[in-house]
């Protein structure tokens, strides 16, 4: 998948045993594994499954529902 | 070979290795279907088979279980982003079935193997098949009271239970004594293994046959031309918003029904099938996780567009799944989520025929009977003092369509799976005596196109039994389309011999919900009687040929009184 013209990143975090993250796509929902797509929308840094729902973030769920409605993990907490 | 990025593949060459690769995974079937041990692997074919490459994109598979096809894309990709390809040897063969990564439900359990080439990974090979008993707090599974995963069965990571080709004894070991068929568990997984080892030598001789950038490149044309024509399928739809609401109904714990909207966006060639506004998830076992949720809309667009595009992960491309978490279509953990897959499931790929009748009423279907109706059974085998499980499920009428009435008694739309014959069901299970098994005459929803019929079971039982249940469409309608009427809804009665009155679960042992509850014991000499739902009619009743009315009644379908009210038919109207 395309990451160009994209300002985020990919970032891997641990799979953690004893205490497990479970964070999901800001768009989507799809809980994702290791590696997760950070990048900032309108000023709140998002976790997205792939860079392409960035996009449609910003196109769909944006205008259609507000940030204030986001779907999964609104505020991601930082990988460790 | 040079890279062949801007050379296509010859037709025929791109035939013969997509056919090759869509036939291993037909082959994998069979060899699970002629090696397992439970008859929910050899006769109802519970299990799919698929090939992917290192990427994690689906290269094929076969025509099994649909729920399975489309959850197993992501139990896949959960698996590679965990262990990473550094943590696979040749030989590795990995099991999971963990909902929380990616799994469609507990029983159902993925392994998966890598094919090494030329020392490196060219391949996994997987498969997904329901064990028939997964160590869960009632035998086997689907526990229809359950609220949390942890009561749906032992929890499995990915792991390795073969590394390097060798059995690794200690996940064995858990693994068994977990289930509470050890014997059946065992042969059901060496009939994985097995098939894997097949899919695994076919590769290779795939790769020796034509080379490994030929075959890359092949894989990876047939996935562009595959979502090229899903594209062209979709591009056919009109534009806009469709819209559908349809709901789940109880969860086993409280009364209440569980809404499922949908927001179906069609955008030139894209989909985005948005469930934003669907009930919080349940406290009883009827979440669907997301993988679940998505795999049901892959499920209604493969059976809505060209049957022969080849079935990859191009097919995929153009859908968006959106299912906030923490809803009934996105549960969060520790949510139980058994009947997610076989009952929300089909409910959801049914919602997408509902939304879009409107923009192409010639190739939706009304709803089906909507259920699998699992009734799970298990106990103490008297011949041989062996416990045993079983996932007992049922057919129901499909929807009507144009230009042809629903399939009657055939196993929900997430499904495919064959039921159990009377005769292996008698003799497997010492636990009941089938008294009847028909389809029941005006069960299909009355259309221009008929639904198609339930049915109905009784059992008496032999021995002593435990069972569980976890039926819908017990209180919702199947619904019909454009004009056409509901199907009948189902139903679970008990009575204590077969000369009582027949009682609901509730009133006879004090369960929450009439459909869905687990651990009842049941004794020699007591009968269960499962109804199952029709399916909902196409297009006004009014419009129906007569002469398929009088059919009908011939037949014993539709019986007179109900051909007068639903189609408005007097004798001599259906005479040619
Ligand atoms: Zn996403």
């Amino acid at each position: 998948m395309t990451t160009k013209g994209h300002e985020g990143s990919w970032v891997t975090i641990d799979v953690g045993y004893v205490d497990p993250q479970r964070r999901s796509c800001a768009l989507c929902g799809r809980p994702l594994a290791r590696r997760i797509w950070r990048e900032n929308v309108e000023g709140h840094m998002r976790e997205f499954c792939e860079p392409a729902h960035v996009a449609l973030y910003r196109d769909y769920w944006l205008p259609l529902y507000g940030a204030g409605a986001a779907t999964a993990s609104s505020e991601p907490r930082l990988p460790t | 070979m040079t890279s062949t990025q801007s050379n296509p593949i010859d037709p025929v060459t791109l035939t013969v290795i997509d056919n090759f690769l869509t036939s291993t995974c037909r082959d994998m079937g069979v060899t699970m279907m002629k090696t397992s041990y439970s008859p929910i692997f050899n006769e109802s074919l519970d299990f799919s088979c698929v090939i992917f490459d290192p990427d994690g994109q689906m290269l094929a598979q076969a025509e099994f279980c649909p729920s399975q096809i489309g959850t197993v894309k992501f139990t896949v990709t959960w698996t590679l982003d965990e262990l990473g390809l550094d943590g696979f040897e040749p030989g590795d063969v990995v099991v999971h079935d963990d909902p929380y990564r990616g799994s469609g439900h507990v029983p159902e359990h993925m392994m998966l193997k890598p094919v090494f080439y030329n020392g490196k990974i060219f391949a996994f090979v997987a498969n997904v098949a329901h064990m028939s008993e997964p160590g869960a707090k009632t035998p086997g599974g689907l526990s229809g009271d359950a609220t949390e995963v942890f009561q749906e069965g032992l929890l499995l990571p990915p792991v390795k239970i073969r590394s390097r080709g060798k059995d690794v004894p200690d996940i064995w070991k858990i693994i068994l004594a977990n289930h509470r068929t050890p014997k059946v568990t065992y042969g059901d997984f060496r009939a994985m293994l097995a098939s894997l080892d097949l899919a695994e030598a076919r590769i290779i001789e795939l790769l020796d046959t034509y080379g490994e950038e030929l075959v890359r490149e092949a894989s990876r044309q047939l996935m562009t031309i595959s979502e090229r024509r899903m594209r062209a399928e979709i591009a056919a739809i009109p534009n806009g918003v469709y819209s559908f609401e349809d709901a789940i109904e109880d969860d086993g714990i409280g009364t209440r029904d569980f809404p499922m909207r949908l927001r179906l966006s069609v955008r030139d060639d894209d989909i985005i099938a948005d469930f934003t506004g669907s009930a919080p998830q349940a406290i009883g076992p009827v979440n669907a996780i997301y993988a679940v949720t998505a795999s049901a809309v892959y499920n209604a667009f493969l059976h809505l567009t060209d049957p022969t595009i080849p079935r990859n992960e191009g097919c995929y491309r153009p859908f968006t799944i959106i299912a906030p978490p923490g809803t009934i279509v996105n549960c969060s953990f520790p949510a139980p989520v058994a009947g997610g897959n076989t009952e929300t499931s089909p409910r959801i790929t049914d919602m997408v025929f509902g939304a879009l009748q409107q923009a192409i009423p010639d190739r939706v279907v009304a709803s089906c009977g909507g259920t699998s109706s699992p009734f799970l059974f298990g106990g103490t085998d008297p011949r041989t003092g062996d416990l045993y499980a079983h996932f007992h499920f049922e057919g129901v009428g499909w929807g009507g369509r144009k230009g042809a009435d629903g399939n009657d008694m055939v196993v929900t739309i997430n499904g495919n799976c064959r039921n159990t014959p009377v005769e292996v069901f008698e003799t497997r299970y010492p636990a009941f005596l089938i008294d009847s098994y028909r389809l029941l005459a005006d069960s299909g929803g009355p259309g221009q196109w008929r639904g198609g019929l339930g049915g109905e079971r009784v059992l008496t039982v032999q021995n002593e039994v435990t069972v569980s249940a976890l039926l819908n469409r017990m209180k919702t309608d199947p619904w019909g389309v454009l004009g056409g009427d509901a199907g009948s809804r189902g139903g679970l009665w008990f009575r204590p011999d077969a000369n009582s009155e027949w009682r609901t679960f509730v009133d006879a042992f004090g369960t929450r919900s009439p459909s869905k509850f687990s651990g009842i014991t049941l004794e020699s000499g007591n009968q269960v009687r499962i109804v199952m739902p029709g399916g909902g009619g196409y297009g006004s009743p009014a419009d129906r040929d007569p002469a398929l009315i009088s059919q009908d009644i011939e037949n014993g379908f539709v019986s007179i009184e109900r051909a007068e009210r639903d189609y408005g038919f007097q004798a001599g109207m259906g005479e040619r």
